[in-house]
Formats: C-alpha cells, sequence, structure tokens
C-alpha cells in the first residue's frame, strides 16, 4: 500500500507550492493513474515516493515504509519521464545492473532479464549498444528494466511516451498484464483514452492539490469521456 | 556492501570501456620508458663522474614525483563530471530507485574513480621500478609502498573534486581541486627546499616560521615527500607538528563527509 500523508513540496522559498498537503492511499493490487495538466505536481509526487525529492512538510510510505528508508524501494519498480539511459552499455548489461542492484546474480538474473525482454518485445535486441536503439525501443528496455524488481510497486511516468500506436498498444497490454499479477500500478500518463481503459482509480491533480479522486467507474459518467472530466475538473464546469 | 561494491564494479567498468582511457595509460608509459635513456647516459659533477646506480636512483625519484602529481590531475580529470554525467544519462535515477542508500551509491561512484586512478599511478611507478631493476640493476625497496602512500592524495583528489561538483560548474570543481593541490606543491616545497643544506645556509640569518595557514592547508606535497623518504630510507621532518599521513587523512573524512552530506540533500 502506497500512502502519502499530508505532503507538502516547495522547492525554493518565495516559490508557490509545487505540491500542497496532499494525502490519498493506493491500496494493494490497485491500478492508479495520476492525471493533470503540465507543472501540476505529479512526477513531483512521484519523486517524493522514491525520495529523490524531499518532501518539504508530511510524509510519503510504502507499505508502511517511509519513503526516507531505502528499503521501502524494495519490489519497487521505476519508468522516468522521458527515462535517459547510458547510451554505452548494451540493453542486456544495463538490466543485468538492474537486476544486481535489486540483489539478483547468476541464473536468476539471467532467466528475469529474459523474462522481461520477452514481455516487452524486445528478446533478440538486447545484446547491441543502446545508442543504436530508437526511442522507441529505448523506452522499451526503459520498461523492462522497471519491471526487473520483482514486482510488488510499478511506478511509470509517462510510459507510452515515444511510442507509436502499436507501442502504446502493447504497453497497455503489458500492464494489463501485471494488473492480473496483482501489481500496484501508479501511473503518471496524459493519455486519458488508455488510462480510461486500463485503471481502477484517477486523481486529478492541477496546481499542487488533488481536485478530483475517485474510482474511474464512478467519476466518468455515461456518454461522456475522461477527458471531459478532466477538462471539466481543471478548468471548471462552465469550459 | 555487496551493492557498494557492485557499484564499484560498474564504475571502474565505466571508465575502462573508453578507448581514450588506454590511450593515456599507453602514453604515459611510453614517456615513463623514455627514462631508460636517462640511465645509459655519461653524466659529471664537479669534475666527478656519476655511476648509473646514482642516475637511476635520481631518476626514479624525480620521476616518483611527476607520476604522483600527475595522476592527481587525471583523478581531478575524472572526478569532475562523474555525479552530473550520472545525472545527465540516468544512472542516477535507476540505481536509487532501488534499495540503495545514497551514501552507498556516492561512496562507491567515489571509490570507482579512486581505483582506477591509484591503479593507473601504481602501474606507471611499477614501470619505473622495472626499468631501474633492469637498467641499473638495482631494485628500489619501497618505492611500490610509496606509491601506495601516495593514493591518500589521489583518494583526497577525487572527494574534492566529487564535492566540488555538486556546488560548482564541473570544470571549476576540478580547477579548485588543481589549484589547492597547486597551492600545497608550491608552500610545501619551499618548505622542504627551507630544510635542504643550501637553504638552511642560504636562510641562516633570516629565520622565517611557517605561516599558520600552511600548518593547516592539505598536505599534498609533504605526503609525497613522506613517500619518498620510505624509498630513500630518510627520516621525514613534517611541515608542522602533524604528521602528513594525518592531516590528509583528516582531510579525506572532512571531504567524504562533505560529499555524503551535500548528496544527501541534493535533489533527483
Amino acid at each position: 500500500m502506497v500512502t502519502f500523508s499530508s505532503i507538502s513540496k516547495r522547492y525554493h522559498s518565495g516559490a508557490g507550492l509545487a505540491v500542497d498537503n496532499i494525502s490519498f492511499t493506493v491500496a494493494d493490487g490497485e491500478f492508479f493513474a495520476l492525471l493533470g495538466p503540465n507543472g501540476a505536481g505529479k512526477t513531483t509526487l512521484v519523486k517524493m515516493l522514491l525520495d529523490f525529492v524531499r518532501p518539504t512538510a508530511g510524509t510519503a510510505a510504502i507499505n508502511g515504509v517511509a519513503s526516507t528508508n531505502p528499503l521501502a524501494r524494495r519490489g519497487v519498480g521505476y519508468l522516468a519521464e522521458n527515462a535517459r539511459v547510458p547510451l554505452h552499455l548494451s540493453g542486456r548489461s544495463y538490466l543485468r545492473r538492474q537486476a544486481e542492484l535489486c540483489g539478483m546474480s547468476g541464473a536468476r538474473a539471467g532467466e528475469k532479464i529474459s523474462e522481461v525482454l520477452e514481455t516487452v518485445g524486445m528478446a533478440g535486441k538486447e545484446k547491441s549498444k543502446m545508442k543504436t536503439y530508437s526511442k522507441g525501443m529505448l523506452q522499451r528496455i526503459c520498461l523492462a528494466a522497471a519491471m526487473i524488481p520483482g514486482t510488488r510497486l510499478l511506478v511509470l511516468d509517462e510510459p507510452a511516451s515515444g511510442l507509436d500506436p502499436l507501442g502504446m498498444r502493447d504497453v497497455r497490454r503489458i500492464m494489463e498484464g501485471l494488473k492480473q499479477k496483482g501489481v500496484t500500478i501508479i501511473l503518471n500518463s496524459h493519455m486519458l483514452s488508455e488510462v480510461e481503459k486500463t485503471c481502477d482509480t484517477a486523481a486529478i491533480i492541477n496546481k499542487g492539490k488533488i481536485v478530483l479522486k475517485d474510482a474511474i467507474s464512478s467519476i466518468v459518467r455515461e456518454g461522456e469521456s475522461l477527458e471531459d472530466v478532466f477538462v471539466r475538473a481543471i478548468e471548471g464546469p462552465h469550459a | 556492501m555487496r551493492n557498494f561494491l557492485n557499484i564499484v564494479k560498474y564504475t571502474v567498468v565505466d571508465i575502462i570501456n573508453q578507448k581514450s582511457f588506454f590511450v593515456l595509460l599507453a602514453v604515459s608509459i611510453g614517456f615513463v620508458m623514455l627514462l631508460r635513456g636517462c640511465y645509459s647516459g655519461n653524466y659529471m659533477v664537479n669534475g666527478k663522474s656519476l655511476d648509473s646506480v646514482t642516475v637511476a636512483w635520481h631518476a626514479s625519484i624525480i620521476a616518483f614525483h611527476i607520476v604522483a602529481g600527475g595522476v592527481l590531475l587525471i583523478a581531478a580529470i575524472l572526478s569532475m563530471n562523474l555525479l552530473s554525467r550520472d545525472r545527465d544519462d540516468g544512472t542516477v535515477q535507476y540505481m536509487l530507485s532501488k534499495p540503495l542508500a545514497r551514501i552507498t551509491y556516492v561512496s562507491g561512484r567515489a571509490a570507482g574513480i579512486w581505483l582506477v586512478s591509484f591503479a593507473f599511478m601504481f602501474v606507471l611507478h611499477l614501470t619505473i621500478f622495472v626499468i631501474t631493476l633492469i637498467s641499473a640493476g638495482g631494485a628500489m625497496p619501497g618505492y611500490l609502498a610509496a606509491s601506495c602512500l601516495c593514493s591518500l592524495n589521489v583518494l583526497f583528489m577525487v572527494l574534492l573534486v566529487c564535492t566540488m561538483s555538486l556546488f560548482m560548474p564541473d570544470f571549476a570543481a576540478a580547477m579548485v581541486g588543481i589549484g589547492v593541490v597547486a597551492v600545497s606543491f608550491v608552500a610545501d616545497s619551499l618548505f622542504h627546499a627551507a630544510q635542504s643544506r643550501l637553504g638552511q645556509a642560504l636562510l641562516a640569518n633570516h629565520p622565517a616560521g611557517i605561516p599558520g595557514w600552511e600548518m593547516v592547508w592539505p598536505k599534498v606535497c609533504s605526503m609525497q615527500y613522506c613517500a619518498v623518504s620510505l624509498i630513500k630510507g630518510d627520516v621525514f621532518r613534517p611541515l608542522g607538528p602533524v604528521h602528513p599521513a594525518l592531516v590528509m587523512g583528516g582531510y579525506v573524512c572532512l571531504a567524504a563527509a562533505g560529499l555524503v552530506f551535500a548528496f544527501q540533500r541534493r535533489e533527483i
């Protein structure tokens, strides 16, 4: 279970709050979407969960362990927005490093790497240096890396970024497969149609505050789309 | 501990995978090999001919200082963009999204750079040692131990530049590291020159005390003189009341604490 308790973040004194006193929980096995316009505070929220950024106030925890404790990240996979990779490594070396840092070694690491490569459709291409990969291939290898840890919790920040429509469909299928396995997923995305198809719950954030949070089935009324709900939540009922 | 060793391994592998590293090592070994020419010449001092062992001895000591000083420059260059490169290529994010403490990551990275720089210096010193052994027919006991002692200087440089790179542009961080070492070389060399017979004769009528700042400044050069005293078998006379190894040990702890403290507070 992921918990945010009255969490706030101000990057510089004098600046406004990037995240303003947000509290919510994500239950085990839930597929949770964080939605909002650019600069709403979604990525900051995710970074505080992973202890990349320290909150100004409040706490974040994974399964009751404070995010400042490295053990909270055991079994947590993360795909960053516009993920970058060390291009001098081959896809396999990159994934092997990820596996080793998660405590895997030898045959177990090899099996896990082969499994995630198969899942993201990169099997057979992993021996090339990543500098030869297309943007879509890089995104797939990053997704594979995020799946290496296990995975108890998967935090995906714009996973479909840079992918063509077929790639997006593949990512959706991968996420659905993970959901079936009971993996908790937190998804940051602007792809509202994909979110509507796959997620259980969504929170819409604007200017650092949650403006709407509920099950997708509850917030999307008959005859409208998640996009309509999103626009209404951000711009007001008369938009 | 396992993850610390993994990060050290990745750092070493990443550096030695760069062709430019081996080119630099080959060029450095090539320069060191030129020393062989010194051993075969005829040298006269005050009308007396010097034997090859004496020449080899002095040439090896000079080469020792040049290599130990040069490697500090290489350590500064390797360290200056270590953390910024990791930030730019996403390495820091992929590592710290794992159950890995920041201190493990940053200490592993610094240890990797130190290990490569030290190995670089040791290989060059070993080359000089072997050349002296073959050309002059005499081993220099303590030469390799002296090289190990100088690794403390390398560690100081790596930690200092890494710490500075968290607060300023990479190039400026390297310049700060090189500047600190340069001041140490000038100040310590002047002191050691003043300790020589010629220096004492020249300064006999003008005894000068050691300025306070010089007592507390990092004793990089004094460490090299201390290391050379191992080769020569001399008694080392430190600048100030504290042995340079202790001063440098203190600075290494200080720089390590600064690096860890600054990195813990850094946003990724």
